[in-house]
């Protein structure tokens, strides 16, 4: 076994660990040593290839097939250097200030995330693209949002040169996201951290860790030879994602004293619907994702939003097959899509277990709510699809296949409610989160509200598992908020710890 | 296939010309490419797994003798799609997810090759609005 010294380890490189990595780097001009371990390689520029199950094998966990313990939805979860950064589709959204509130967290303020949040609005290159640069795919959603008299808004995006290939989910072949890959890494590294990918930590102790270093078949090889090491560090930032992070606390014992560890995770349960326009329309070019609806986030606890994806994804998110599914698959250039995300609420028993080799298991049961919400939000896309211009509908509680235009009368009783069943129906996590909820109380939260694990000083949390509700809109801006915060305690006790 | 003996192979491909009828139409090299893909997606999950779906595509290619006295690979096509809409809408949930599975398995060896574009119509420029 090989070994290694470090002041402070961080485990993961999205969202939050590139964050804390950034805010920590200016600590080793001050000789302290800091050190990124990620699971996932460094994929090079010419590996984005834009073939889904090509991308899936290199930047999802599992290709991105993980299922819940039930086995009725699935759930993605980036890995790699940038982690979930690498195949988010950029949006940048502030997370309102009610949803702040309910979370109810004491010591944390909405403005306190919302000013953080800002800060990486402006060094992530964070802005409203020009409407000559969208699609018809999402022009055509807030054309019918606004005819239906819906509330209807642009996603700041964090691009820097899109040229609009429209494969952000599959990593951006342009280097156009500004993920922490491009941006917060890089100057971490520059500033004298390490990054060691290829890099899967297996426990966690007191003050040490250890961790495999194994080569993925793709990427850049690890800096660090291959094999096992055990890696001693006197702080210790978890960031492996909501799911890993809560599976790696558990597997290494912090369990027995944090009874929320792991519980309490939401998913932002999500389906994709889909619409078949008379015309050809720009779908597949351009960037995916440009308006999000709120219209009934308050009223039925889901969000719409414009959205593409590609032929494999999209033809496992309509409920059917034969002849008529690959009717609707061969219109995909007049193809128009939408996203829901269903606003779940936090519930104890919906949490990460792990087996008995340690790996996680998402133990999550979709409630009654939440299908509710979903039916409904079926009912809405419909209408709006339909408002746009739409000559038929497929959703997939439909009673057939298509709803055509001249239907459109008719949605309550053709999309019934006894047809959103788990199981038939595509379910997907558009967002994990939770697992290592702040708060104060013991009982029902693992870190206090600047992502200390309790009653462990040098241990922390720094990332989407720290949510102790839903985020209620696309996350990836609360989570740097968040490890931003946790990286300034770190470096106010680093004093102490160090 | 490494993960699935001929026989299973035959089956699946028995329900995947149900489920993507184009799937007849392939030439031999892109069914390999189809079964490649199929077979490299199994190749990461569990043996468990690998057993439970031989087995579930053993009772799919089974259950019509019920019902029709004959295997789903010997149904005229209207009853074969029959056959298999029972166990997308079975009451029992782990059929349902069964077939659900087995049905991304197919969707994914067909439209995750890239020669499915031009029959679909996909046609994605990395120069996106450039090009």
């Amino acid at each position: 076994m090989f070994e290694k010294t470090f002041d402070i380890v961080i485990i993961g490189s999205g969202a939050g660990g590139g964050t804390v990595a950034k805010e920590l780097a200016p600590l080793c001009g001050e000789g302290i040593r800091v050190a990124v371990l990620e699971w996932g390689p460094k994929i090079s520029d010419d590996e984005y290839t834009g073939n889904e199950v090509d991308m899936a094998r290199k930047l999802f966990v599992d290709s991105g097939g993980m299922l819940t313990k039930d086995g009725n939805m699935t759930l993605a979860m980036g890995k790699g250097y940038g982690g979930s950064t690498l195949s988010y589709t950029g949006t940048s959204m502030t997370v309102p200030k009610e949803v702040v509130d309910r979370w109810a967290v004491p010591g944390l303020t909405h403005g306190d995330v919302a000013s953080r949040a800002q800060k990486y609005s402006e060094e992530n290159n964070v802005h409203f693209q020009p409407e000559e640069l969208l699609n018809d795919n999402n022009l055509l959603f807030q054309q019918g949002c606004r005819t239906l008299g819906y509330n209807v808004e642009q996603f700041p995006l964090n691009l820097k040169g899109c040229k609009g290939a429209g494969i952000c989910n599959l990593g951006c072949p342009n280097q156009a996201k500004q993920g922490t890959h491009l941006v917060q890494l890089p100057e971490a590294e520059k500033a004298g951290v390490e990054v060691i990918t290829n890099c899967l930590v297996e426990h966690i102790g007191i003050q040490e860790l250890d961790a495999v270093v194994e080569n993925a078949p793709f990427g850049e090889p690890s800096t660090w030879e291959e094999g096992r090491y055990r890696i001693k560090a006197k702080i210790i930032v978890v960031c492996a994602g909501a799911v890993h992070s809560s599976a790696l606390l558990l597997s290494s014992g912090f369990g027995d004293r944090l009874p929320a560890l792991g519980r309490y995770l939401t998913l932002h349960p999500a389906l994709i619907l889909v619409a078949e326009h008379p015309q050809t329309i720009s779908n597949f070019c351009g960037h995916p994702k440009s308006f999000f609806c709120d219209q009934f986030w308050r009223s039925d606890g889901f969000l719409l939003e414009s959205c593409m994806y590609y032929p494999f994804i999209t033809a496992k998110n309509l409920v059917g097959f034969g002849s008529e599914h690959s009717q609707l698959m061969q219109a995909f250039q007049r193809l128009q899509m939408i996203l829901v995300l269903a606003v779940d609420q936090a519930e104890a028993n919906n949490r990460v277990e792990i087996d008995g080799d340690g790996r996680p298991v998402v133990d999550y049961t979709l409630s009654n709510a939440t299908l509710d919400s979903l039916h409904t939000s079926m009912k809405a896309a419909t209408r709006i699809f339909f408002a746009a211009g739409a000559a038929r509908v497929h959703a997939p509680a439909g009673e057939r296949f298509f709803i055509e235009a001249s239907e459109a009368d008719d949605i309550e009783r053709l999309i019934p409610r006894n047809k959103v069943v788990p199981g038939r129906i595509s379910i997907t996590s558009a967002h994990l989160m939770g697992g290592c909820r702040m708060g104060e109380d013991l009982g029902t939260s693992v870190t206090d509200s600047w992502g200390r694990v309790h009653d462990h000083p040098g241990l922390f949390v720094a990332d989407s598992a720290l949510l102790p509700r839903a985020n209620e809109i696309n996350p990836y801006l609360t989570v740097m908020a968040l490890a931003d915060r946790v990286a300034e305690r770190i470096r106010s006790d680093a004093g102490e710890l160090l | 296939m490494k993960n699935f003996d001929q026989d299973t192979v035959k089956r699946l491909e028995t329900v995947t010309v149900i489920v993507v009828p184009g799937y007849a139409n392939l030439d031999p090299s892109s069914r390999k490419q189809f079964l490649e893909i199929i077979d490299e997606a199994l190749g990461e999950r569990p043996e468990s797994m690998r057993r439970q779906l031989a087995l579930f595509l053993k009772v799919l290619n089974l259950a019509p003798y019920l019902r029709w006295g004959r295997p789903l690979g010997k149904l005229e096509a209207v009853d074969a799609e029959r056959a298999l809409r029972w166990f997308q809408e079975a009451p029992m949930a782990k059929l349902r997810q069964g077939f659900w599975g087995l049905k991304t398995l197919v969707f994914m060896g067909y439209y995750g090759r890239r020669e499915v574009w031009p029959e679909v119509g996909y046609a994605p420029e990395f120069g996106g609005l450039d090009v």
